[in-house]
């Protein structure tokens, strides 16, 4: 599906309600001249109004999907975490997951750790200790939950992201496959269609990394990829028989995409909701904790030995 | 606009030639059907030979809508396998037509097995165009009668669900 084609979804929605209403129109009065054995009776006005009336709500279905967000709209805020992944990224020892992997270790925040026992080993007393234990030495650590954090932000947008690519693949693959089907009438064919609702199984795979990342952060999340796999319905064949068969098909197939994109809205919506609680419960795994110094106002009291203390 | 599986298909011609006659056919937009036949020939056909050169015209033109209505078919959701249901009864449809004055008839068993009838006397009474003009009436009626009951089967397994 490229960008295009979804652009013109209202297009091929009034293109579908033409040609069914047509198709329709051609199936009555041929069933007229089958019943009549030959030339039969003109199909009425009133089965023609009929008719047209059938299919009157046929742009009135697609209309709620025409403007979906556009999928690039993503794309800064997941480069912008992107960067900040890469500036944060302390190289621990945490296994690599699919939404970490590939970062380098930045060594202006990995090599803090090691500062305590090398440039700064001369220096010595109370806020030496302090600040080598409770600052330097939780730094890297800090710094590796926020990288991970930040990955998982970064999961949250492409979930997203994603959701919405294959939320406009999918009601265009509607759109396009019932106008396939409606265009296959008249031929020797059956015509039977099929038109894949894709969604929910490409999003289960983004969740399932940001489970996996939330779990090494303690950010325990919703068994999402097996709710949603197991939310998945099939998509089986739709008849091509007849225009009425056709449209049939199509009203299922939005009704099902429709029921898809809400759980799957949700679904990233309580994921992304529940490692927000999860960050909140543990801040201070994310937050350094403010220096005691900080707090010394007068200037011998902090370049003494509970201060600075004495290099 | 994006081209519709529609659009491909009113593209699709074929120009076919019968082997050992000097007549050709081409199908256009779907269900448009044209005969021609090599200057100055007709006066020596007979009717016999006809028959085979149109039956076989209409089996090269049946094969090459077949190739090119497949290809078309690609990347959409049309489904290229048929239900064993539908085949077996689209193999039993009889399909007619004929022309207005009932001296050329088109049948067919199934959708490939064409038997042209030109009766007797057609060549020595009909000029050319006429005869071209008889085909034509034909091939619009076989058409018709075969998308009526190819449509007739497709409602009826429809129907049955």
């Amino acid at each position: 599906m490229t960008d295009s084609t979804y652009s013109q979804l209202m297009s091929t929605a009034s293109q579908i309600q033409a040609k069914a209403t047509q198709v329709s129109l051609d199936e009555a009065q041929r069933n007229a001249e089958m019943a009549a054995r030959d030339d039969g009776p003109p199909v009425s006005d009133a089965q023609k109004q009929a008719i047209r009336q059938e299919y009157a709500d046929i742009p009135g279905l697609f209309q709620p999907y025409a403007n979906l967000p556009d999928p690039q709209d993503y794309q800064y805020g997941i480069t912008t975490l992107d960067q900040i992944m890469k500036t944060i990224c302390a190289g621990g020892t945490r296994q690599p997951d699919q939404l970490t992997m590939g970062y380098s270790a930045n060594f202006a925040i990995s090599g803090l750790g090691s500062a305590a026992s090398g440039r700064l080993s001369g220096w010595k007393g109370n806020a030496a200790t302090n600040f080598k234990t409770n600052f330097l030495g939780q730094f890297s650590l800090r710094a590796e939950n926020l990288f991970v954090l930040a990955g998982v932000l970064k999961g949250g947008l492409q979930a997203e992201q994603s959701m919405w690519t294959q939320a406009r693949a999918n009601i265009t693959g509607i759109a396009t496959g019932t106008l396939d089907a409606l265009d296959n009438i008249g031929t020797c064919g059956q015509g039977n269609w099929t038109v894949g609702l894709t969604m929910a199984s490409s999003i289960a795979q983004i969740l399932a990394a940001i489970e996996s990342d939330g779990a090494s952060l303690f950010l325990t999340a919703v068994g999402a990829a097996t709710q949603i796999a197991a939310a998945v319905p099939g998509t089986p064949s739709q008849p091509g028989g007849t225009a009425e068969q056709i449209i049939s098909g199509m009203r299922q197939l939005i009704t099902q995409f429709g029921q898809q994109l809400t759980g799957t809205i949700n679904l990233v919506t309580n994921q992304l909701q529940t490692s927000s609680g999860q960050v909140q419960q543990n801040l201070a795994s994310f937050d350094m904790p403010r220096p005691a110094m900080d707090d010394i106002k007068d200037d011998k009291t902090l370049t003494g030995a509970l201060g600075l203390g004495h290099p | 606009m994006t081209e519709t599986l529609g659009d491909r298909l009113d593209a699709i011609q074929v120009r076919v030639r019968a082997p050992g006659a000097a007549i050709e056919a081409e199908l256009r937009h779907r269900r448009q059907i044209s005969i021609s036949l090599d200057e100055g020939c007709y006066a020596f056909l007979r009717e016999p030979q006809l028959e085979r050169a149109l039956a076989g015209l209409a089996r090269l033109l049946y094969t090459g809508w077949v190739r090119q209505y497949r290809a078309a078919l690609t990347d959409t959701a049309i489904d290229p396998v048929e239900d064993p249901d539908f085949v077996a009864g689209r193999a039993k449809i009889e399909t007619t037509g004929r022309s207005a004055d009932g001296r050329i008839t088109i049948t067919a068993v199934g959708i490939d097995d064409f038997q042209v009838r030109v009766a007797p006397g057609t060549l020595r009474e009909l000029s050319e165009r006429q005869f071209v003009t008889a085909v034509h009436q034909a091939t619009n009626g076989f058409l018709a009668d075969q998308a009526a009951k190819i449509s007739e089967l497709r409602m009826a397994l429809a129907q049955r669900g």
